[in-house]
């Protein structure tokens, strides 16, 4: 544990800059004294005898820097001066100074904003389990702007995949009418997005629902049978204002009525 | 301060912490004067202790932690900082001192003639 009193030391140097001169410059006085005691003892005169020391001693201010320099903070105590100036600077010119920082505020908030956008669009990774391993399917037909898979296609694909642990599919619905019935029956019908999903989505993803339950693949083995739905966070706290009694509430999606099961995490925003 | 006759010679660039340790080994605790007169008068005047890297040498063994300092009432009005050798730097001194004559004995092999 050593260390640990090396790094105290030198913090101490660091902190207590004064103590640190004071101390060598002391240790160096006696030095000095002592070497001018035993010259007058040689038997030269006072006046020759400080001389001398003193000329032996040599340049005390350069010594004393280069002592503080092994303790490493030199460059650090430089920095301090540096940052000292440029305040004093800034505080001589407030004119100047105001310029520069608006012109650093507005460069720095924009590169943010767009970084910002960036990241979640693009460079953010989903919110699964491992997002990593998921790929993304289509067909090698460049004609279709989007590659779609008939249903009787994805049911043999999803059952005879060997590679992957799982297979969904889905489709985004954008635009869709959903008619809702909030607490005390007041209605409310909005345009929403939404993704229309095969019952093993959640499943493959190895994402969980926030409250009640996730769409599981027994849920889309009949036909029309019994239509669910998972709402995002986001919507729940917009539109039911986080109320628990959600679930089981239906949703009528463009005049389909779907039974809400459960509400999604706050970080899932579904695949994009 | 050059004695009469006698050449002073600086000592060799990184020996001078192997001589302090030594000293400090040899003599028991001992303030920074100490350790240059005792090296000078130990070295029948040869070898002359610099105060321009005495004080940084001792910073930097200081800092290693093969000594410890701690300052000493002498007399009425002067205080001394007085260094003793840790184990660790009991521990360096006998490696230095390896390293040290495994050099000097090849150097001197080196320039012997055949």
């Amino acid at each position: 544990m050593a260390w640990i009193g090396r790094i105290r030391s030198r913090l101490a140097v660091l902190f207590h800059p004064g103590r640190f001169d004071r101390e060598l410059e002391e240790e160096m006085q006696s030095h000095l004294e002592m070497q001018v005691e035993e010259n007058l003892e040689t038997g030269m005169d006072a006046e020759e005898a400080r001389y001398a020391a003193r000329r032996r001693f040599g340049n005390a201010p350069l010594l004393r820097e280069a002592s503080r320099e092994i303790w490493g903070w030199i460059s650090l105590e430089r920095l301090f001066q540096d940052v000292r100036y440029a305040l004093r600077f800034m505080r001589r010119s407030p004119g100047f100074t105001t310029v520069a920082m608006l012109t650093l505020a507005l460069g720095i908030g924009a590169n943010t904003a767009i970084f910002s956008l960036l990241d979640t669009i693009l460079l953010r990774a989903l919110p699964v389990r491992n997002p990593g391993g998921l790929v993304f399917v289509q067909k090698a037909d460049r004609r279709e702007s989007v590659s779609r898979f008939s249903y009787p296609v994805f049911r043999e694909l999803r059952d005879k995949c060997g590679s992957f642990s799982g297979l969904f599919a889905f489709t985004p619905v954008n635009g869709v009418t959903v008619r809702s019935s909030g607490s005390g029956g007041s209605t409310a019908e909005e345009v929403a997005m939404g993704q229309l999903v095969s019952g093993e989505f959640f499943d493959v993803l190895g994402v969980s629902a926030l409250m009640g339950r996730v769409l599981r693949p027994e849920d889309d083995r009949v036909q029309g049978g019994h239509p669910v739905a998972v709402i995002s966070y986001g919507y729940w706290k917009r539109r039911w204002a986080q109320d628990p009694s959600v679930l089981g509430r239906t949703l009528a999606v463009d005049g389909v009525d779907f039974t809400i099961v459960g509400v999604a995490p706050p970080e899932f925003f579904g695949v994009v | 301060m050059l004695s009469a006759g006698k050449s002073k010679t600086e000592i060799p660039p990184g020996t001078l912490e192997m001589l302090i340790l030594k000293t400090l080994k040899r003599f028991g605790a001992m303030h920074g004067y100490g350790i240059a007169k005792s090296i000078q008068q130990t070295s029948d005047e040869v070898l002359r202790v610099e105060e321009g890297s005495l004080y940084p040498a001792l910073q930097r063994i200081l800092i290693k932690g093969w000594v410890t300092a701690e300052w000493v009432q002498a007399g009425s009005k002067r205080r001394m900082r007085v260094y003793h050798l840790t184990p660790a730097g009991r521990k360096q001194l006998a490696a230095e001192i390896s390293e040290y004559r495994r050099v000097s004995q090849a150097i001197e092999r080196v320039i012997e003639p055949a």
